[in-house]
């Protein structure tokens, strides 16, 4: 059942990755890194507005820059949205 | 010190007389979209070093290497009297790199009283208005709504580009929130302002230049204060 929530959860922030960066949101792996994603600090600085309005997680910012993969927010996601 | 390098300023042989062999390692790990810019980076940070430091270095003295938490730091190949003593960090430089599209820049500076360097460069572009209204303080987001749509983008670029700068200089990165940092421009001088951040004693100034294909660049001195 955790497996499915994630799966979910990671088919969201593909679809946020892929609307921020114009990547295909099919292509985004658990294990992909975020800042590689990302052609500089802006893409990132967004990406990480883009996941706090759709989420509506309370986020501390000093969590949300400490996520190095996407399986990091996908986990970092599902941990707050109980 | 500040120099711009371009993608023009690459050639073939360039690996071979800019990096060093820690530093082409780190080169052949980058990701193929990432290894121009990691060439660009280097290139104008070592002319800039080489300029600050006098011409007696060659880029290959000079090494970028980076701490546990991401920050790069210098080391510099040492010679006294014909001795090779390898390679010493140096502490008494500060320096800051930056990238994007075909071009990157790089500052460095001697340390004399704690200042420390960052720069930025940025295209002129336009903002998501939620990341606009993130990473402006309330007052910068008032003044960016009494601006004309025109002249939006390049607000934002230029705050943006400054506060990534201070971020840079304080080694902080995208750790400090930027809505926490707050710009007050200079009256009666052209493209400088100060920053104020919450919870943070430092002196800093910031400066910025705008060039024909419209680059921002943004320089900023940081100095923490001591109680």
């Amino acid at each position: 059942m955790d497996k499915v929530k994630s799966d979910v959860t990671l088919e969201k922030v593909s679809l946020i990755i892929g609307d921020v960066l114009g990547v295909a949101s099919r292509s985004v792996l658990y294990d992909d890194n975020i800042i590689d994603l990302c052609e500089d600090s802006i893409q990132l600085f967004e990406l990480l507005v883009a996941f706090e309005e759709e989420f509506k997680v309370e986020t501390a910012y000093e969590d949300v820059v400490a996520m190095k993969t996407v399986q990091d927010v996908v986990d970092y996601v599902d941990r707050h949205k109980d | 010190m500040l120099k711009i390098v371009t993608k023009k300023d690459i050639s073939d042989k360039t690996l071979d007389k800019l990096l060093t062999l820690y530093e082409l390692s780190r080169y052949d790990n980058c990701l193929c979209s990432k290894k121009e810019a990691f060439l660009l980076g280097r290139l104008a940070v070592k002319k800039v070093i080489c300029q600050l430091l006098g011409n007696n270095y060659n880029f290959l003295d000079i090494e970028i290497r980076y701490e546990k938490k991401g920050r790069p730091y210098l080391r510099l190949f040492t010679e006294v009297n014909g001795l090779n003593l390898g390679k010493n960090r140096s502490s008494n430089v500060s320096f800051s790199i930056a990238h994007t599209r075909d071009r990157a820049v790089a500052v460095a500076e001697i340390i004399s009283d704690g200042t420390l360097v960052g720069v930025d460069i940025e295209k002129i572009r336009s903002f998501s208005e939620s990341t606009t209204r993130s990473f402006l303080t309330t007052r910068e987001y008032e003044k960016y709504t009494l601006l004309s749509v025109a002249d939006r983008g390049r607000y934002t670029t230029i705050m943006w580009c400054l506060k990534e700068a201070y971020m840079k200089a304080t080694g902080e990165g995208l750790a400090i929130h930027p809505g926490k940092i707050e710009i007050l421009f200079m009256r009666n001088e052209c493209q400088r302002c100060i920053f104020l951040e919450v919870g943070k004693k430092v002196l800093a100034q910031g400066e910025w230049l705008e060039d024909k294909d419209e680059f921002v660049v943004t320089k900023v001195n940081v100095k923490f204060l001591v109680n």
